[in-house]
């Protein structure tokens, strides 16, 4: 398996009086071009689950395994990790630094040792990807673009180092309906044109339910559920934990409390309506 | 119901060199008593630059604003303003510092210079108005997103402001503190009179204010009933926004000859509507 975590446990600050769970005894198989999402309340582990993804946390016990290494088994290997795994924290945009964007998504693969003109290549690939225009964006300060812009910058930043997974920690936080299809689309394109594999940490799971292959769910640092994104949104328990479901899965869930037969589990806006057309006809 | 603030011609730009393209262009807006309003649009758009208007953190290049019939042009009246009109903003872990909770709310109370027993009243009765009384001990930091987020909130409406303008407030919370927000503030609305500004990306809290504004690139396309703009694949359109989900599902069902009534506002009522 690609990534495989056994039996994580992870706790902040461990042996203090101020020890937080961060996970406890996660199991996670991830196989190459899956689109995993995940999904869990305020302080289930989500952010503490990606961390570990690439080597930014060491688990107290169990393993992470990335192409059947052990991650922290050597300092190279960590190193290529963090190379394969390309981390998208939460508001990125926060973190940029540079004074313009072509220097801002050098950063990682000149760090990666990239040759010149391969930077080059991968810089205008990964603008490409995020919807950059390489001429109109290199030369601009990141400070005096929107947004919008300057999340797909950082994103762009993580993709220049041409990595094989990616993890992005609710990348559509705060951004608007446009912003929120640009970096669905960028990502989209990745997964499905070059195969790389997506862990999406989100609160609106509307936003990739077309999308996601899995769905994790997260609950005070374990595994509450996992498996199809359709089978896990139609679990009652969603609602229980305080997660946002789909509306069809509400209006799914209401009509057969009141007895009302449908076909299927209607987890888009087309698919409840379709149920309800068959209904009322 | 008399108009509380009023915006006339209102154009900005930060810097000199801009003035051709202001960010807000000839905005003309008056707000109720009272009234709940909530402003969309997409990032960029010019609302958080709108509102830092209204209560004179940014003064007008061209137009006015007026607060309860303050200029907030005239240097003098700015204090009066911001008692008036208090501000909180998206992020809520940069609003609160104190150690405890009472004691961030107390702190602008303390600035004021009030005695200690009406800063003790004060605190306890801004606790209470948005449910945050048992947590007065709480260090910030042990405190949920929303939790933090009412605090943010008591700590503006001890100062006792005619009206509450909020930013984003809900963007970085989860789905149960971006509820626990919203009620908080929609019952400080209905229950209490406050009037509530109210700047946000998620449509599903725009559909319960009394009034909505859309901005796009700095001129307002829309003012009206969050229900006529929401069912309007012209106005959506034009605004660049995506309705809520229900009101999305309640035009595909219209659009597919359903009779459903284009008021529905929330799942169980479109459950009720189509079982009767």
């Amino acid at each position: 398996m690609p990534i495989e975590l056994t039996n994580v446990s992870y706790t902040y600050l461990k042996g203090t009086p101020v020890a937080r769970l961060g996970l406890r005894d996660v199991d996670l198989h991830i196989g190459d071009g899956e689109w995993i999402a995940v999904m869990g309340p305020t302080g289930s582990g989500k952010s503490t689950l990606l961390q570990h993804l690439n080597g930014l946390l060491k688990p107290d016990a169990g393993t992470v395994l990335i192409d059947n290494f052990n991650i922290h088994a050597s300092a190279k290997i960590l190193r290529e990790t963090r190379q394969k795994v390309g981390l998208v924290f939460q508001y990125p945009e926060h973190q940029l630094f540079s004074s313009t964007v072509w220097k801002e998504i050098c950063y990682g693969p000149e760090n990666f040792g990239f040759s010149g003109s391969d930077v080059e290549t991968a810089v205008k690939k990964a603008m490409e990807t995020v919807g950059l225009e390489f001429t109109r964006y290199k030369d601009c300060s990141p400070t005096e673009l929107s947004g919008g812009e300057k999340r797909r910058v950082a994103l762009a930043g993580v993709l220049a180092a041409n990595p094989r997974f990616i993890v992005l920690d609710e990348p559509t936080a705060g951004m608007d309906y446009s912003g929120i299809q640009r970096i669905v689309e960028a990502v989209r394109r990745l997964n499905r044109d070059r195969g790389v594999t997506v862990v999406w940490v989100t609160h609106d799971i509307t936003e990739v339910v077309d999308l996601a292959d899995r769905l994790l769910v997260l609950n005070s640092g374990r595994v509450e559920a996992v498996g199809a994104t359709r089978e896990i949104l139609a679990d009652p328990r969603l609602a229980a934990l305080g997660l946002d479901v789909p509306i069809a899965v509400t209006v799914a869930d209401g009509l057969r409390k009141k007895g009302k037969p449908l076909a299927g589990y209607p987890v888009t806006i087309d698919e409840i309506k379709q149920e309800i057309v068959n209904l009322l006809r | 119901m008399s108009d509380f603030i009023e915006i006339e011609n209102l154009s900005f730009w930060y810097k000199a060199e801009n003035a051709e393209t202001p960010i807000l262009k000839d905005i003309n807006l008056s707000i109720k008593r009272g009234e709940f309003v909530a402003v969309v649009g997409p990032n960029g758009c010019g609302k958080s630059t709108l509102i830092r208007h209204l209560n004179g953190l940014l003064i007008p290049r061209r137009g006015r604003v007026v607060v309860d019939g303050l200029d907030t042009g005239m240097e003098n009246n700015l204090p009066f303003i911001r008692r008036k009109v208090g501000m909180v903003f998206q992020n809520p872990d940069t609003q609160l510092f104190a150690s405890v909770v009472e004691e961030d709310v107390a702190f602008g109370l303390e600035n004021m210079c009030l005695p200690q027993f009406q800063i003790r009243d004060r605190v306890d009765e801004a606790l209470a108005r948005v449910g945050m009384s048992e947590y007065r001990d709480y260090p910030p930091h042990r405190l949920s997103g929303g939790q933090k987020q009412k605090a943010a909130i008591a700590g503006i409406l001890a100062m006792r402001p005619e009206c509450v303008i909020l930013d984003e407030p809900t963007s970085m919370l989860d789905p149960r503190g971006k509820r626990e927000v919203m009620e908080a503030v929609r019952a400080l609305n209905t229950c209490q009179q406050m009037t509530v500004i109210y700047v946000t990306h998620d449509m599903t809290e725009a559909l319960y204010c009394d009034r909505l504004v859309a901005l796009v690139e700095g001129q307002t396309v829309f003012t009206g009933l969050p229900g006529e703009f929401f069912m309007s694949p012209e106005h959506l359109c034009r605004a660049g926004l995506r309705p809520p989900a229900i009101k999305e599902l309640v035009r595909a069902l219209i659009d597919a000859g359903i009779e459903v009534p284009t008021g529905i506002n929330s799942p169980e009522e479109l459950v009720g509507a189509i079982c009767r």
